[in-house]
């Protein structure tokens, strides 16, 4: 009888718990915290963290799940491998995550509902990042500003990642976009989608083989003829009107040193008339204009 | 006596000792499979008796049940020539792996995490974690209490207060 009584679930090593804890869905892994003192922060171990902020509560009380989530964030222990926040009605100044071993973020707010998104993220310490295979998704998630630190300048941080996507981005402007030239440089794949953005100069973009602008914000190519998309077979445009810092008034988009000879261009319910010039190296190629419908 | 590390390689078979003093003779090749013996081989520290003191010779025998499946046949030239039939086995093998779980008893379960966590081999620990997240999940914290004889040691208010921190995930 007195064994039966034993507790044993809770004398197991934390190791083996936190194991058992990571095969649950989060929800339920946070929910153990009541179960007793020793089960308090056990949740905080775990290798993923899943958090969809999308109950009705959420919608009266804003600030609490704010909160939350930045007290999720700081408690979590740096196992943590995947982190998918959704749904975020987050009106913070700062995110700050530092969990080196994360390899998968998600990170997406909500248009109705948040005063605004999120204003800057500072991922300091995630050096698994860098990793190929790392997946890091953003919607909707900046208003002002989205900060690396200068360590990770030196660790080549992020410069692997092959698929970024910025999904709605709130007017985000060039002098605000700290360090993510760095990001965007060794992509393969980029996509914008409602936001006015201005796509960073003096870059190379030399692995970027898909790149594709979406929305009814403006996207400004700027002038600088050192864009080189050497790597690119994929340019989707839709619902977007093109302004090209060099001629204002004129609207067009110039891509330089494009090396690829299978281009695809596709433009999509452009709401302004579009002219294509592509030039490889210094020779001027024109007349692709009639390849594609705007 | 000497034993360059060399030589290691030359033991075929290794004597596991149980908590309670009994001997298991386990293949070198099966017992690579536990991160810990894994180590010793390569450390060439596997001469001799290998005393297990954290495990029992029923978790052991289980321990090793589970090794002797998932050892891999291929060395022995079993080569599986279709791509279905790889899929069978492994579906084959999931069966065995969930047979073989749900068949022990409470207690069993409890050693066997133990034990998979002492002896390093994480094929076998998932799976028993598993089985455990299968057995809280979908369950009020109060019930999961009662199933596994957890005294709670908050007061009212520090539950109270502890649930509101958490609120997200309650309601």
């Amino acid at each position: 009888m007195a064994e039966m009584a034993m507790d044993r679930l809770s004398n197991l090593p934390d190791t083996i718990i936190h194991e058992i804890l990571s095969q649950l869905p989060t929800r339920e892994a946070v929910k153990t915290c009541v179960l007793s003192k020793t089960w308090k922060y056990h949740w905080t171990h775990t290798h993923a963290l899943i958090l969809h902020l999308d109950c009705n509560f959420a919608h009266s009380n804003p600030e609490y799940l704010e909160n939350f989530v930045l007290h999720v964030l700081r408690r979590h222990h740096p196992l943590l491998v995947n982190l998918i926040i959704s749904h975020l009605r987050c009106n913070v100044d700062m995110f700050e995550i530092s969990t080196p071993r994360l390899k998968s973020f998600e990170l997406s707010s909500d248009h109705y509902y948040s005063s605004s998104p999120l204003a800057g993220l500072n991922m300091e310490n995630c050096p698994i990042l860098e990793e190929p295979r790392a997946i890091i998704r953003f919607t909707n998630a900046f208003d002002r500003e989205i900060k690396l630190e200068e360590q990770h300048k030196q660790q080549n941080f992020l410069l692997m990642i092959r698929q970024l996507k910025f999904l709605d981005i709130n007017q985000l402007n060039e002098s605000k976009v700290k360090n993510i030239p760095e990001i965007i440089d060794n992509s393969e794949e980029i996509e914008f989608e409602f936001g006015g953005i201005v796509l960073p100069k003096l870059l190379k973009y030399e692995t970027l083989k898909t790149l594709t602008l979406k929305g009814p914000c403006s996207f400004r190519i700027l002038s600088s003829l050192s864009l080189g998309f050497k790597s690119l077979t994929n340019l989707k445009l839709s619902g977007t009107s093109i302004e090209y810092g060099y001629h204002r008034k004129k609207k067009d988009l110039r891509i330089c040193d494009l090396f690829s000879d299978t281009v695809q261009l596709r433009l999509e319910n452009c709401s302004e008339e579009v002219n294509i010039y592509a030039l490889c190296g210094d020779k001027d190629v024109t007349g692709i204009d009639d390849t594609f419908w705007i | 006596m000497s034993t360059p590390s060399s030589s290691v390689f030359s033991y075929r078979v290794l004597k596991l000792k149980s908590s309670d003093g009994e001997i298991f003779e386990v293949k070198q090749t099966v017992a690579v499979q536990s991160g810990v013996l894994k180590q010793m081989m390569e450390d060439g520290c596997t001469e001799g008796e290998i005393p297990l003191n954290n495990v029992d010779s029923p978790t052991l025998a289980k321990i090793i049940e589970w090794c002797n499946k998932h050892h891999d046949d291929d060395v022995e030239g079993r080569v599986l020539s279709q791509e279905k039939e790889k899929e069978k086995e492994k579906a084959d093998m999931k069966r065995w792996e969930s047979e073989f779980i749900d068949a022990l008893n409470r207690d069993e379960l409890y050693f066997l995490l133990i034990g998979s966590n002492y002896m390093n081999i994480k094929e076998l620990l998932d799976c028993a974690a598993q089985k455990v997240a299968g057995m809280v999940k979908g369950k009020t914290p109060e019930a999961i209490r009662e199933m596994f004889n957890i005294q709670s040691d908050f007061t009212e208010e520090e539950e109270k207060a502890i649930r509101k921190e958490n609120q997200w995930a309650f309601n």
